[in-house]
């Protein structure tokens, strides 16, 4: 069955999605300012760009923003998510709606909660200052229950049996969960640490309102220049970024399928 | 010899565990304290140089609802009521869209449904500040979209589409649809389509197999883009700020004045809490939904 | 043989001996949150013999396979492994090797990587290890596929990979958890013949599990059937088809006619049994009874002798073909004695046997056949 219409909606709420980004690539190469039609195609973007320092930082610090976030949000929701899913009376329930909670939370109440707890914390901490360590360990909250949810779903598809298997095959316990489990749950994890890279780089109440003044980034940069308009430089400085991010989601993606062949699920006749 | 129960191998690989601990701490400390944190925020008072003190009040609330030093007046329920219609729009409208985005995604073979899901996330590598300012190029007066609406005769020459509702409510749609979607897609993938073709068979047509073969279906997965949608969506300020020039001032908003230049953190807090009770209300709604999908014959 | 083979405490490997049993069960209990998967089980199983676990599903048999893999632990009782008990030897150290159900092939290794599995987790080095998986994919008729991945293997190849990957590692001791359930019958068939020779030709203790009664019988050195969590008679295929101590035991090997019957009278070392339908018959002396009690007394479908009813004479029963189904090789005829209802088997072959519905039989319960049992065993 098919809904009248369902491709041509389809086709439009995509091309929505994408506009905004075909308007940013398109402007980085056009010699002409914003807004002001078509100049020619020019490189002179990418290189004010490179030149501005402070446009340097807020991108180099969103990239390690990004990375480190991602980092750990995979490592401890990998964790996470296959302690709840490996065991499927736990994963529903509670655990499971402590995990959804914080996914539905408006960005901006996690932005205010993480001021509110750390200025609470420099009762104690007098020297805590907010800036990339804060808002790092923000980013993984927010990351962290959408990494542990996908990861918990692909455990929760696994069949126990694998593990004891590779028990039965003389594996110990740590050999068993590096040779079979990791591998097996390998999709989830991918794409859950693409899922969390993106939740970073799209980010900007949190980086707002928890960063110092050397941690600025991207979006925090362009918000504080709002006011004297945007520069074409930020649309090169974010046509990188978005083409660095691609790069790396391919390669995670491709070492995801590492060694699989392309056509799956073709089965020959037995 | 009895056989000792605690033997080692019984024992499970305890670096998991000892690593979805650290990932339960790390959740306890550095999210759901502070929520709890400004939860309790909500019932102080304002210190005298912007800091927090007692004791507890429910002026925030007060306030809220609308009772200033003045007497009652509508400033702030107008806030709550324009932010509940707005996200309650964008739900509706991401919806609407998403369940045929979804079937048409479903519709694709394994490339084709990847490359759409691929289309669908790549956009939100770049930041929401950088799509929002191009939204406005698009918009803008002399933009290509309002040059075309112009052209059309919809809008006065010179005239934009920005700022004002209607470019809030685009681009809040264009931001939340994948978040709509995503859960959408993943329930109509799992569709049982022999209760199609035995609605059909049974003698019911195109809307009503939908109500009753496939809507309960996919009910959980509307269910749990309504609770992605519906709450962040509340909390949006940066749209409405730089699409809204100055007419659309939300609940989200509302919180980022009184923690930026009003600091006033215990109201904003009291505001902040109001949208964490939105949060209640949503679960409910998913675990009804939940409830219901399980039950015979409703498949799901 | 392997180091893993060797006791850990450094004994010395009682491997071949024909007095130590392969593995052992000593009274072993295992409940679950109270549901009571074993209750008291007591098993020898000898070296390089087939021995098959049967019972319906849940009565316990599949934990028995786990503590056996040292996956699960008893709540009481005791596992040897070799003359050697096991309780302190982790599933990753015992010389046993398992078949699982579902298979559990690993999804990011292809076949010969998953054969290999256990011994590169022992440290085989590579060569030799490409040539054992060589070897026990010839063993298994799999050669050539070694490169495939799990999800693009039929059914039987999943499961020929399942057996190699176990076999390849040469264990004491393999175990088969309903391995060719999921299989469509030819298939099956086909299985259990290798399964058999490869037991033969390996001389590895195999332990399979099963709810199939014929996969059990035609299979195995000896048998042990289960019920409830506990072994209720186990021997040799043969003597348990002919002389099963419970009527459970008779009704799950095969069909059989099952009647109460009461005892009228001790004569000598024997008892007088009257038939509900009529009629008395003789159960040995050792069964446990009391004159005037009542037992259940049994045959097998096959060893009713039926015979054209001639007027007048009067030996045996009377009765009348109610149906007769069709059964390729032979036929099943039910045959209608008063209010009582029998099932008799009988070949093609002959006029005699050419039975239609409506017709007079006349039949006979011949004594050796006859199986007695106390009431509820």
């Amino acid at each position: 069955m098919a809904i009248p219409g369902q491709g041509w909606m389809a086709w439009g709420a995509l091309g929505l999605v994408w506009v905004p980004l075909l308007v940013l690539v398109v402007h980085s190469f056009n010699a002409a300012r914003l807004g002001s039609g078509w100049g020619g195609f020019t490189w002179a973007w990418y290189r004010a760009a490179a030149g501005n320092e402070a446009l340097r930082a807020a991108v180099l610090n969103s990239v390690i923003l990004a990375l480190s976030s991602t980092s750990i949000s995979v490592v401890l929701g990998t964790l996470l998510g296959y302690g709840v899913g490996r065991d499927p009376k736990r994963a529903q329930g509670w655990r499971e709606g402590l995990l959804r909670l914080p996914t539905v939370v408006p960005d901006i109440v996690s932005a205010i909660s993480l001021v509110l707890f750390f200025s609470w914390v420099r009762r104690w901490l007098t020297a805590w200052e907010p800036g990339m360590t804060q808002m790092i360990l923000g980013h993984v909250g927010l990351q962290l229950p959408f990494v542990a949810l996908v990861v918990r779903a692909r455990a929760l598809s696994l069949d126990p049996a694998l593990a004891e298997a590779a028990r039965d095959l003389g594996a110990t316990p740590a050999r068993v969960f590096w040779h079979v489990t990791l591998p097996a749950l390998r999709p989830g994890v991918v794409a859950g640490a693409l899922l969390a890279l993106t939740l970073s780089l799209d980010d900007f109440a949190l980086s707002f309102f928890n960063g110092g003044p050397g941690s600025t980034t991207l979006p925090v940069y362009i918000y504080a220049s709002a006011r004297r308009g945007v520069s074409p430089e930020v649309n090169a400085a974010a046509t990188v970024m978005l083409v660095l991010t691609a790069v790396l989601a391919l390669v995670a993606l491709r070492w995801q399928r590492r060694g699989r062949p392309l056509a799956r699920g073709v089965t020959p006749s037995a | 010899m009895r056989t000792v129960r605690t033997s080692p191998w019984r024992v499970r690989f305890s670096g998991v565990a000892l690593g979805a601990g650290l990932g339960w701490a790390w959740l306890a400390v550095l999210v759901f304290l502070p929520l709890m944190l400004v939860v309790g925020a909500g019932f102080l008072t304002r210190g005298d140089y912007g800091g927090i003190q007692g004791p507890l009040t429910g002026e925030n609330y007060r306030r809220l609802a609308g009772w200033g030093e003045l007497g009652w007046e509508p400033l702030y329920p107008r806030v709550l009521l324009r932010t509940l219609t707005v996200a309650t729009v964008v739900v509706v409208a991401t919806a609407a869209a998403s369940i045929p985005l979804a079937f048409f995604m479903a519709s694709r073979g394994p490339r084709g449904r990847a490359l759409a899901l691929g289309l669908l996330v790549v956009p939100f590598w770049t930041n929401l500040l950088i799509r929002t300012y191009a939204w406005q190029v698009l918009l803008g007066a002399g933009g290509p979209l309002a040059s075309w609406a112009v052209a059309w005769g919809w809008l006065p020459a010179g005239g934009a589409l920005y700022p004002g509702w209607f470019a809030v409510g685009l681009v809040m749609f264009c931001d939340f649809l994948p978040f709509m979607a995503l859960p959408v897609y993943a329930s109509v993938e799992r569709v049982d389509w022999t209760q199609v073709d035995a609605a059909a068979d049974l003698g019911a047509a195109g809307p009503a197999v939908f109500r009753h073969a496939l809507w309960p279906q996919i009910r959980p997965g509307v269910g749990a883009g309504v609770a992605m949608v519906f709450l962040p969506a509340m909390g949006q300020f940066v749209i409405p700020e730089l699409l809204g020039g100055g007419q659309v001032t939300l609940l989200g908003s509302l919180i980022q004045q009184q923690f930026g230049a009003s600091r006033d953190w215990p109201f904003g807090s009291a505001a902040a809490t109001v949208t964490l009770l939105g949060l209640l209300l949503s679960a409910g709604w998913t675990r009804r939904g939940r409830s219901r999908s399980r039950q015979p014959g409703r498949g799901g | 043989m392997d180091a893993r083979l060797r006791d850990p405490g450094g004994g010395e490997p009682a491997q071949g001996s024909a007095e130590v049993p392969s593995v052992e069960l000593r009274d072993v209990h295992r409940a679950f949150e109270g549901a009571v998967a074993l209750a008291g089980v007591s098993l020898a199983v000898q070296s390089a013999e087939f021995f098959s676990i049967l019972g319906p599903s849940g009565c316990g048999k599949s934990t028995l396979l786990r503590l056996i893999a040292g996956l699960d632990l008893p709540d009481r009782g005791e596992v040897w492994l070799r003359g050697k008990p096991a309780a302190a030897v982790p599933a990753h150290r015992r010389p046993v090797n398992t078949v699982f159900q579902s298979y559990a092939l690993f999804p990011h290794l292809n076949v010969a990587d998953n054969i290999g599995f256990g011994l590169r987790m022992r440290g085989v080095d590579r060569v030799t290890r490409a040539r054992q998986v060589a070897e026990a994919m010839d063993w298994v008729r799999l050669a050539g596929v070694g490169g495939r991945w799990p999800d693009e293997l039929s059914g039987g190849q999943r499961q020929r990979v399942a057996l190699a990957r176990a076999l390849v590692n040469r264990p004491e001791v393999l175990l088969l958890d309903e391995p060719l359930a999921a299989l469509d019958r030819q298939l099956r068939l086909e299985l259990q013949s290798e399964l058999r020779a490869l037991q033969r030709r390996t001389r590895i203790t195999f332990i399979l599990v099963t709810h199939d009664q014929e996969e059990a019988l035609s299979l195995s050195d000896r048998v042990a059937v289960m019920r409830a969590g506990r072994v209720v008679q186990w021997g040799d295929p043969v003597s348990l088809y002919d002389r099963p101590r419970t009527r459970f035991v008779a009704e799950f090997l095969g069909a059989c006619n099952v009647w109460t019957a009461r005892v009228k009278a001790q004569e000598g070392r024997e008892w007088l049994v009257e038939l509900p339908f009529g009629g008395l018959v003789v159960a040995p002396g050792e069964l446990t009874c009391t004159t005037g009690g009542q037992v259940e007394v049994g045959i097998r479908p096959e060893h009713l002798e039926l015979r054209r009813a001639a007027r007048g004479t009067a030996s045996g029963w009377q009765g009348k073909v109610e149906s007769v189904r069709f059964e390729g090789a032979g036929l099943e005829v039910s045959i209608r004695l008063g209010e009582w209802s029998l099932r008799a088997r009988c070949g093609r072959a002959g006029e005699e046997s050419a039975w239609r519905e409506g017709d007079c039989v006349e039949l006979s319960l011949p004594r050796e056949h006859l199986l007695f049992w106390e009431v509820g065993g």
